[in-house]
């Protein structure tokens, strides 16, 4: 066996090199009309995970390194949700190596691994859940055949009876024969050309070995002592700074801008004005920002807009109304007396994820590279491509870790921004937003407002309830979702995400989404519509609960549809409110909240046990239950809880922007009133369940609950409804 | 200006702007990328660094108050083979998630347990006071108070309660100098 | 206005004891040039003087750590000389434009009565739930240097001066009127021991109350407002009142807390986020 190991000389096996023209070519030849349509629907209520670009080829996929490491070239950016180390599972699993040799690395579009889409949707692993096991047996198999093929060729071409055996990347027959995967590699390289073998049928769940376990993050080293990984942390040779002159106020376009100042300042290479923007590039950040304070601007707006005018807008019956679902006659048995009616809103949110938006930009020589955070890495490309008048394959998106996506990097204006500037001094050229730009130019999550209607029948049962919610855009205008395909819906989906009426079991239950066009950019904030329209309807739901003299989670049990349909929803409220021993009753000056709801299909419900401090909500525990499916990742999903826990606590209790004479306010943390460590939950129970076999979402869906659940157990504290996010 | 400091255990002279702000100074002249850019405005805490021992936001300190002083960043508080305890609790914890606020807690953490090693809850919510979007606030907790327990391992520490904490700050760092504070 | 915490804390009786932390702010005379000539000869009157009142308003009320028990009481209690009533109209023109100064937010703002120093001229509480600790320099973690440092920064907004920190609660001053807020300053009980000399150099020499004339902008760049009275109008008027026994003015309805000094927090309190 030694003997045989050493005809294999030890040296790089760029698999990707060999095979990598392909990829190129895919370019968007693949948004075919049936898989748009898949992703639409996907999007929708209940999403269909799938994955939407090619994955039919794994040498684009992998490439097995030159220390027998394999490294995984990933569609999907990870952003912190956990993705890459969910993938390295997968990936571990089908090619029977251990999971600390998968290496996942952000694919760069020249790779032609490009999502047609996103990384968001709470899609990742779900969608690449076949598409990733597949590639991977795929590739093991076309290594164990090679492997064969020189198994039969020993002994003189007689071949071997002994069995064959695969452990940790190494392919052994007996004693006689052992070739690891890289030296497998060396021999298919050598031939030239890879002939990929047949898929074989993929594992069943209970024989994987990472799949399903909590491996530690494979990012986790990075992220504890400080690697240079994020977009923010690029940098090229003779790189130059830049900075854009930005617009306090809403939409404010240019008229002119006086530059004088700024030009003979220290370090300013140049000042470029190019259509809409001013930009200034210098040797070092601070010098480009300083040049920028000295640049006079002038600014065109319409009018000076305020909260109130804003609020005025998004009101249900203002814009355009879409009847998103509608089972039995709610207008009819909500007609005449006795009809419950409460009204609900939500603010304007901010994305505010720690890293500033931002580009280093190379943009020399006829096409371009762009280095940086991105959630569209496909979508960039294009843009840049567009603005520089390049074809798309000319320009390169080099995705990093992203400093938090949240949805705030499924626009990138600012990679454009950082190549215009690049391509006008020709030399790499970082430029990143301030924070207060980052507030300013967020896309915000949209302000709602919401009708919740409802009659009881005599038997304490909801006969009709009817949802009218009213939002400002979250899909329309967006750059992943063309507008010809809202036009095809109708109706905003991410708007009314959640914004369905879960309890079917309800005979005549209606909910119609509203769309208001708002003068500001609003767009995808984790979860959507979810976390308002779970607030309006779960909110409601205890109010109807107490009206019908009945407990709350009893109550809604009586609602959920019998199972099959309900089973999943039935077992995630029972978990929920049996983990927290859930009480319909204040004690000791604490109370519990419960509420819930489904995401993308996924199923969560959550009690939360607080009490009043000061006047103001302190959460002490958080019971949570969901049904994702299978948790590749038990930990990350966990850890996907505890985050959505306290972003939402964050969200519902203290966040909110305002429009104070025309700009969007406040511009800080602090102002804007982010949850600290002190405002955490000490404990979030999280129990996960598994209904179906197969990884569902889990990034946003556990965030829906959350608001609900915190009016409902301050209602039950202080005995006051509090109908309007925030909170406290 | 002409500065001369120490960064991470070594004595480093430099010729810089003397209003940059330190985070700069370190991002990008000396290419220290550890320490994040967040705000630019003292308020989430993600660019800290230790000065003479104490957490000090580096986007809000001018270059031209580092002479002299002793700079510790996040690449200089441990390694993946000698990890700090705050930073082998982090990996036991599994806290961080995008990771991009982590070297400031980390950093502030640190500087936190130098001066007690047996915080409270409640000395946990005045100290730690940065800002995580991810909302790893319940592991860091956890990690937090794993960190002071490693942290008392490895030095058994005298009875906190009649150890001044400015004491321990300076057991820390035995070389800061005289600050001019 | 922020007072030098090791004066005050080292004069204050039950007060713990001062920081031990390398470096940090020495006792003010030892960092201050000499003094000029007229402070000097001013200050040593004010401190015969100011003897005398300290005494008196001790004897007077010790179980009123406010002075509130002064009002009404004849003021000749605190100025042992009698005044010309020109004299005495100048000083009291002197007291009240100093107290435009004192009361303004860039003073009062950092003498808070619950320990959480204030921010903006809404004087609502320090963002980041930030308060004083015991030694007014903030805690383990979290020191006021952690941001502040000895100088304004333009780039990130923060304000900063040598020394920063918090002035101790005996010399509270959020939510006293004018009269008070003197008594307050001028009772050795509180005031650290200082002596009138002192506080004379402290209200128009100290580098730390000095900072509200220059009090720079915040990260906008929008600047801060300053006190109401330029700054060498404020120190001659300091130099008046104190020359003249710092007499303590007849409450005036003007005088009253929130005429003077900001209350309620416009906007949410520090604990919030």
């Amino acid at each position: 066996m030694s003997g045989d190991k050493k005809k294999f000389s030890r040296r790089a096996f760029i698999l990707r090199g060999l095979a990598g023209g392909t990829g190129v070519m895919l370019g968007l030849g693949y948004l075919g009309r049936n898989a748009l349509r898949r992703e639409m629907y996907a999007l929708m209520d209940t999403v269909e995970p799938s994955y939407l670009g090619d994955a039919s080829d794994p040498t684009l996929w992998f490439e097995i390194t030159e220390d027998e490491r394999i490294r995984l070239f990933s569609p999907k950016v990870e952003m912190g949700q956990g993705t890459f180390t969910s993938l390295a599972q997968m990936a571990a699993d089908e090619l029977e190596v251990d999971v600390g040799r998968i290496e996942v690395v952000h694919a760069e579009t020249a790779t032609g691994v490009v999502d047609g889409l996103s990384t968001g949707g709470s899609l990742s692993v779900a969608g690449l859940w076949m598409p990733l096991r597949e590639l991977a047996a795929t590739l093991r198999a076309t290594l164990v055949a090679e492997a064969d093929e020189a198994a039969r060729a020993i002994n003189s071409g007689a071949g071997t009876t002994e069995p064959r055996t695969i452990a940790d990347g190494v392919v052994s027959y007996g004693t006689l024969l052992s070739l690891s995967y890289g030296e497998l590699a060396a021999r298919l390289d050598a031939k030239g050309t890879w002939e990929l073998a047949e898929t074989p049928p993929l594992k069943e769940v209970a024989d994987y070995r990472f799949i399903g376990q909590p491996v530690p993050r494979i990012d986790l080293e990075a992220k504890v002592f400080g690697a240079p990984i994020f977009g923010m942390d690029a940098s090229a040779e003779g790189m130059l700074h830049g900075s854009i002159v930005r617009p306090e106020r809403i939409g404010a376009t240019l008229v002119s801008a006086d530059t004088s100042a700024a030009e003979g300042m220290p370090g300013v290479v140049q000042i470029v004005q190019d259509h809409d923007f001013v930009g200034v590039v210098a040797e070092t950040r601070m010098q480009a920002e300083a040049a920028k304070r000295a640049i006079t601007a002038e600014w065109r707006t319409e009018r000076d807009w305020e909260t109130e005018d804003i609020e005025a807008m998004i009101r249900v019956g203002e814009g355009t109304p879409m009847i998103i679902q509608r089972e039995g006659d709610a207008n009819g048995a909500l007609e005449g007396g006795d009809v419950v009616r409460a009204e609900f809103t939500s603010p304007i949110g901010a994305h505010a994820q720690l890293e500033p938006n931002g580009a280093l930009a190379d943009a020399r020589d006829g096409g371009a590279t762009v280095t940086m955070s991105t959630q569209v890495p496909r979508v960039t490309r294009d843009e840049v491509a567009e603005r520089l008048g390049l074809e798309p394959d000319a320009v390169n998106i080099v995705p990093t870790y992203l400093g938090g996506g949240f949805g705030r990097r499924l626009h990138t204006p600012n990679a454009i921004q950082a190549a215009v500037l690049s391509r006008a001094v020709g030399k790499p050229v970082k430029c990143f937003f301030t924070r207060k730009e980052e507030f300013q130019h967020d896309t915000f999550r949209p302000p709602t407002h919401h009708v919740m209607q409802a009659r009881l029948g005599s038997d304490g049962r909801i006969e009709a309830m009817k949802h009218d919610l009213s939002s400002g855009d979250v899909a329309y205008g967006s750059a992943i979702f063309p507008a010809a395909m809202n036009q095809m819906l109708g109706a905003d989906v991410g708007a009314f995400r959640g914004g369905m009426i879960q309890y079917r079991s309800i005979p005549n239950h209606e909910a119609v989404s509203w769309r208001v066009e708002l003068p500001f950019a609003t767009s995808w904030w984790r979860s959507l519509g979810l976390l308002a329209n779970t607030f309006a309807i779960e909110s409601f739901m205890d109010e109807l609960a107490e009206k019908a003299d009945q407990d709350p989670v009893a109550f809604r049990l009586a609602h959920v549809p019998d199972a099959p349909a309900g089973a999943r929803q039935e077992r995630v409220i029972a978990a929920a409110a049996e983990s927290a021993g859930y009480r319909n009753e204040a004690r000791g000056g604490r109370a519990m909240g419960f509420a819930c709801s489904t995401d993308g299909g996924t199923p969560a419900a959550a009690v939360v046990d607080l009490s009043m401090e000061d006047g103001q909500p302190k959460v002490h525990d958080v019971f949570l239950a969901m049904d994702p499916g299978l948790a590749v990742n038990p930990d990350q999903v966990r850890a996907q809880c505890e985050g959505s826990v306290c972003m939402g606590i964050s969200a519902s209790l203290h966040e909110r922007m305002d429009v104070r004479e025309g700009s969007l306010r406040p511009v800080i943390y602090g102002p804007y009133r982010m949850a600290l460590l002190r405002h955490a939950p000490r404990r979030v129970e999280v129990e996960l369940i598994d209904g179906t076999g197969r990884p569902g979402p889990v990034g946003e869906p556990p965030l829906g609950p959350v608001g609900a659940a915190l009016a409902n157990a301050i209602y039950r504290l202080t005995g006051e409804r509090r109908r309007a996010l925030p909170l406290a | 200006m002409r500065i001369t400091f120490t960064l991470n255990g070594e004595a480093r002279t430099l010729e810089t702007d003397g209003d940059q702000p330190l985070l700069w100074v370190l991002r990008d002249e000396l290419d220290l990328k550890g320490t994040k850019f967040g705000c630019g405005r003292a308020a989430c805490g993600a660019c800290t660094v230790h000065v003479d021992g104490d957490a000090v936001r580096s986007c809000s300190f001018p270059a031209r108050y580092l002479e002299g002083r002793v700079v510790t960043t996040l690449e200089g508080l441990g390694t993946p083979e000698a990890p700090h305890p705050v930073q082998q609790a982090w990996i036991e914890e599994i806290v961080p998630q995008c990771g991009y606020c982590q070297p400031g807690f980390i950093m502030a953490t640190a500087a936190l347990l130098a001066k007690n090693a047996s915080p409270t809850d409640d000395d946990i919510d005045r100290n730690i006071v940065n800002v995580c979007r991810c909302g790893t606030y319940v592991r860091m907790r956890r990690a937090i108070h794993r960190a002071a327990e490693l942290t008392r391992a490895a030095a058994p520490a005298p009875d906190p309660a009649t150890s001044a904490p400015d004491e321990a700050a300076e057991a820390a760092h035995p070389d800061a100098p005289e600050a001019d504070r | 206005m922020r007072a030098q915490p090791q004066c005050t804390t080292r004069g204050s009786s039950g007060a713990r004891p001062p920081a031990t932390r390398r470096g940090q702010n020495p006792p003010v005379a030892s960092r201050r040039p000499d003094p000029t000539t007229v402070r000097r000869r001013v200050g040593t009157t004010a401190l015969l003087l100011l003897a005398a009142a300290a005494s008196s308003a001790a004897q007077e009320s010790p179980a009123d750590p406010h002075g509130a028990g002064h009002h009404g009481a004849p003021e000749g209690a605190e100025a042992p000389r009698e005044l010309t009533p020109a004299e005495r109209a100048e000083a009291e023109a002197a007291f009240h434009t100093m107290m435009e100064a004192l009361t303004s937010p860039r003073c009062v703002n950092c003498h808070p009565n619950d320990g959480v120093p204030k921010q903006t001229d809404a004087a609502r509480a320090h963002l980041f739930g930030v308060a004083g600790s015991d030694d007014l320099h903030g805690y383990d973690a979290l020191r006021c240097n952690a941001c502040h440092q000895a100088s304004n920064d333009g780039w990130s907004g923060v304000p900063g001066a040598p020394g920063w920190s918090l002035a101790p609660a005996s010399m509270a001053w959020e939510g006293l009127d004018r009269r008070a807020i003197a008594r307050s300053m001028m009772d050795p009980a509180k005031n650290g021991g200082r002596s009138a000399d002192d506080i004379l150099h402290h209200l128009t020499e100290h580098e730390l109350v000095l900072w509200a004339w220059e009090p720079g902008g915040d990260g906008e760049g929008r600047p801060r407002t300053p006190p109401p009275v330029p700054l060498e109008t404020y120190r001659a008027a300091v130099r008046t009142w104190i020359a003249a026994g710092a007499p303590i003015p007849e409450a005036r309805a003007a005088d009253a807390p929130g005429s003077d000094a900001p209350d309620s927090p416009a906007e949410p309190s520090g604990d919030a986020p």
